[in-house]
């Protein structure tokens, strides 16, 4: 059984907004284990981005984590002060790719600037180290000419290899954990593959845990070893990937599943789900996919279903009431 | 007063939210009243001169008294009467000139950014040659070369202060411009002046409104410097700048501070008061907080 | 880089006409003719046609716009009515002053202003932001005019630290490093008076940048490589605020130069400004017309100046 390196639990995430106070993520817990990927999986407003801030402590002004725990090598990040977290987690345990490489690096440094500094920073290494560090780096995320480029400032360069750039930086420092954002969205198909090569190869070389939060149910089975899906800041379905892929319990995770384009078939249109998910603040009660959901129930208009087990899956659904039922709020 | 949740309500909300904004609001309504009614307020006319008594000699320089509570000027008129009906004066110099301005300016910058390409490119190098003159040279310049009075104030300041609106309502417009309905409405078709009246216009008032805000602080301070250095608001019409002339005395700004303080500070805050209207209105109009 | 130069100083062609033009209409539409002050009633009517013709009066406009236009570009800008100084040689006499005074206000502007924006910014929603915030309005609604008087009132007539106007104590005489203090010491006023305005502008652009550029995206990734927050701070976050402020190096001047006429008439400085001033009370067109494109050449190379220093301090333009 493999180490637990990253664990949730508990862990809610509260915004002010001018029409009150909203849960974006509710009550939610999992594990990552040493070099696995787990993917979190969910349309926007799901919550799935506002969970990986909060474990970067990287939420809005108007966020706060106003629960729960987060345990990085079995220690509460949480309990840190500001400036310990700074100093021993970020950058250095667990790094961060972001969605947009356009504006996640700074437009006026150059490329080797930004990514020696965290050398610098964190491991204390002298100027020229760190250059030979970066430059050594910049070759493993396949970057060609990387002398010519470390000297560059990110416009000279394209999305894709701003992507890479910002995979060096992350790595660079060989963090135990990587949280990748959407990291392939703002890119093209082609360069996507890629990248996300680039990743599942890197995992190894310096065997690293990935969170991966994507909308992409593609790019999961690509990559990840586990998924959680989430709805409205709560877990809804986790498993497996073969599982969740062959075998989708929740009927959200099953719309998902439907709507995927698939080579083999090209028959009539996609299937969607209908509607979409409910702004922050009109979630409705009950089961918060009762609205869309095709099997809803009388008590799925009025009460929250428990989480309940289905062979390698956990479920938050009633139609699952039978079977064996986990905590209720979803660990 | 807004229909509910729309954008103006949501404004409206955090604009009455924001202290300084509403206080800024209610003093301006404070100068608007006094201005509006100040015949009822003041105590004598503005430009009534005051002799000694029983003397056929001018009550200059008096200090500030019962009958005369900010005292007398150096031609012996009533301050406190002259500060009241100077209100009048600049709120009536600052509105028009800004309507000028906002109209110059609305227009110009529609134009330009609508159609680009020439007519962009003739009005923003025009928008250059005219920021090029320091505003005040230009007001001078205009102010001399015109028998100096009140209009020739509203005009010229109008006439000079536009270019600051032509290039917001510019960059708006292209902002605008880009989103799916108005192409939509291009591609259907529709009359450029309909777009732009219908379409655009609306979704720009909202920055005009800040401008314009501004832009009457910007106009009242312009107009109080011209007739400060005299060619602005001429004698006997009272000013809160041309009050101000006689403290160029040394005499007069050592010796009898009633004279100039008091509609320098009036000034100031009337001043102040709308920059926090218009502080206010710019964070309240900004939906990304 | 260089393209863009080239397309800058393209661009600057027709606003050169332009400004040439606006002086000259400015000067044209004067009313009352020049020669009118000084005609001497017995004067006959031939005579005086005879010296409107020698001055040219009575060419058509343009071909008197090119004559100006040629006497301007070799620097002479003619005489003045009354007494037949040479215009050129008063302005020269008044330049350097005005140079003087003003830049002392612009890089007090600068000095002052950006670490205050910066600061207040750093420190948002704290007393120290809306105390700051609150100053600097005051610095843009108090008419400089106001402020100035107040100054003087309190520095010069009440505490007697800093002269009342004027430029030099020329009674006294000095020379060398006395005669430099003394200059300084009746510069602090009115370029304090002169750079408020700016201060209260720059700090507030400076302030609303800053706090634009902390939401960036770049900003979030700095944090989570876990840097000190100073160097977010510093390196990050306050280097991309100050290009925007570039740009209104160019801006500030021409406020600076109109705040010049009234800060040097409050201050008796003996700058273009208070020639200005004189200028009007004396019907002096040919000063003003002078001063303004004197001074409208000055403000554009000003805006030349700050959109070559953008390109030089933004990589993205720099290319």
């Amino acid at each position: 059984m493999s180490k637990t390196i990253l664990r949730v639990e508990d862990l809610s995430v509260r915004f002010r907004t001018e029409e009150g106070v909203f849960n974006a993520v509710d009550n939610i817990s999992f594990t990552l284990e040493e070099q696995k990927t787990l993917a979190i999986v969910g349309e926007s407003g799901s919550g799935k981005s506002v969970t990986s801030l909060a474990i970067m402590q990287l939420l809005a002004e108007n966020g706060h984590i106003s629960s729960g725990e987060i345990y990085v090598d079995d220690e509460n990040i949480l309990n840190m002060s500001s400036s310990q977290v700074q100093h021993n987690i970020l950058g250095k345990k667990i790094s961060m790719i972001f969605q947009e490489p356009m504006t996640a690096l700074n437009p006026i440094l150059k490329i080797g600037d930004q990514i020696t500094e965290s050398i610098i920073e964190h491991q204390g290494t002298g100027k020229k180290e760190a250059y030979e560090i970066a430059l050594d780096t910049l070759k493993q995320v396949g970057i060609p000419s990387p002398e010519q480029r470390i000297k560059q400032f990110p416009h000279e360069l394209s999305g894709g290899m701003r992507q890479r750039v910002m995979i060096a930086m992350a790595l660079v420092t060989r963090p135990k954990i990587m949280i990748a954002d959407e990291p392939t969205t703002a890119l093209d198909v082609t360069i996507e593959a890629q990248i996300l090569n680039l990743i599942e190869q890197l995992k190894s070389t310096f065997k690293t845990s990935i969170l991966f939060v994507t909308h992409d149910l593609n790019v999961v089975a690509d990559i990840a070893d586990d998924v959680i899906v989430m709805y409205c800041g709560q877990i809804i379905e986790r498993g497996p990937v073969v599982d969740i892929f062959e075998n989708p319990q929740h009927p959200y995770t099953k719309g998902l599943l439907a709507t995927m384009p698939t080579l083999e078939d090209h028959k009539g249109e996609l299937p969607t789900i209908q509607g979409g998910v409910p702004s922050i603040t009109q979630r409705p009660g009950g089961c918060y996919f009762h609205p869309r959901c095709p099997h809803r129930m009388k008590k799925c208009e009025t009460q929250s279903p428990g989480v309940y087990t289905v062979g390698q899956q956990q479920v938050k659904c009633f139609l699952f009431e039978g079977n064996k039922e986990e905590r209720n709020d979803g660990k | 007063m807004f229909k509910k949740n729309s954008f103006y309500d949501f404004a409206y909300r955090r604009f009455t939210r924001n202290r300084l904004a509403v206080i800024g609001f209610a003093v301006t309504l404070f100068f608007v009243i006094m201005a509006l009614f100040a015949p009822l307020i003041a105590p004598h006319e503005p430009s009534e001169f005051f002799f000694v008594e029983g003397q056929n000699v001018y009550d200059k320089y008096a200090a500030p008294s019962s009958e005369h509570l900010l005292g007398t000027d150096s031609l012996g008129r009533d301050v406190f009467s002259r500060l009241v009906y100077g209100a009048r004066v600049t709120m009536m110099v600052a509105l028009l000139a800004v309507s000028i301005s906002t109209v110059i300016g609305t227009v110009i910058g529609l134009l330009s950014g609508y159609f680009g390409k020439i007519i962009d490119n003739i009005f923003m190098r025009l928008v250059d040659i005219v920021i090029s003159f320091p505003v005040l040279f230009l007001l001078i310049s205009i102010s001399t070369i015109m028998d100096p009075s009140i209009w020739i104030v509203i005009f010229a300041i109008g006439f000079v202060s536009w270019t600051s609106t032509a290039r917001l309502v510019r960059a708006e417009v292209l902002r605008v411009k880009e989103l799916d309905y108005i192409a939509a409405a291009r591609a259907c078709g529709t009359s450029n002046l309909k777009i732009i009246v219908k379409h655009i216009l609306p979704n720009i008032l909202a920055p005009i409104m800040v401008q314009v805000t501004i832009g009457t602080a910007q106009a009242i301070l312009m107009e109080a410097s011209l007739s400060f250095l005299g060619v602005g608001v001429q004698q006997p019409t009272p000013s809160w700048g041309n009050m101000l002339m006689d403290a160029q005395k040394l005499l007069v700004l050592r010796d009898m501070p009633w004279i100039w303080i008091p509609p320098g500070v009036v000034n100031l805050l009337l001043v102040l008061a709308i920059y926090f209207v218009g502080d206010g209105l710019r964070d309240a109009f900004d939906s990304r907080q | 880089m260089l393209k863009y130069i080239a397309k800058r100083l393209v661009m600057s062609i027709p606003v050169i006409i332009g400004i040439t033009i606006l002086s000259f209409g400015i000067m044209k539409l004067s009313p009352g003719d020049p020669l009118a002050n000084f005609v001497n009633p017995s004067i006959s009517m031939e005579d005086l046609e005879a010296s409107r013709d020698a001055l040219g009066l009575n060419d058509p406009l343009h071909v008197q716009y090119f004559k100006w236009i040629g006497e301007v570009v070799r620097g002479n800008f003619g005489y003045t009515y009354s007494g037949n100084h040479q215009i050129s040689a008063l302005i020269m006499e008044r330049l350097p002053n005005t140079i003087i005074l003003t830049l002392s206000a612009f890089v007090l502007s600068f000095v002052v202003g950006i670490p205050v924006g910066v600061i207040a910014a750093v420190k948002k929603n704290s007393r120290l932001d809306y105390s700051l915030t609150f100053l600097s309005l005051v610095g843009v609604a108090i008419p400089s005019f106001f402020f100035g008087l107040l100054v003087i009132y309190l520095f010069a007539l009440v505490l007697g630290i800093f002269p009342s106007g004027g430029m030099e104590n020329i009674r006294a005489g000095y020379t060398g490093f006395a005669y430099f203090t003394d200059i300084l010491h009746h510069l602090i006023l009115p370029a304090i008076v002169l750079s408020l305005g700016n201060i209260a502008s720059v700090s507030r652009f400076t302030r609303s940048n800053m706090l634009d550029v902390l939401k960036e995206d770049y900003i979030r990734t700095a944090r989570a490589k876990g840097l000190r927050n100073k160097v977010i701070l510093y390196k990050h976050a306050f280097r991309n605020a100050l290009i925007p402020v570039v740009t209104i190096f160019g801006l500030s001047i021409p406020f600076l130069f109109s705040g010049a006429y009234i800060t040097e008439s409050i201050f008796n400085w003996p700058g273009m400004g208070q020639l200005g001033i004189k200028a009007i009370q004396d019907r002096e067109y040919g000063i003003i017309m002078a001063l303004n494109l004197i001074t409208a050449t000055l403000v554009l190379l000003g805006n030349l100046t700050s959109d070559i220093l953008y390109a030089v301090v933004d990589p993205r333009i720099r290319n």
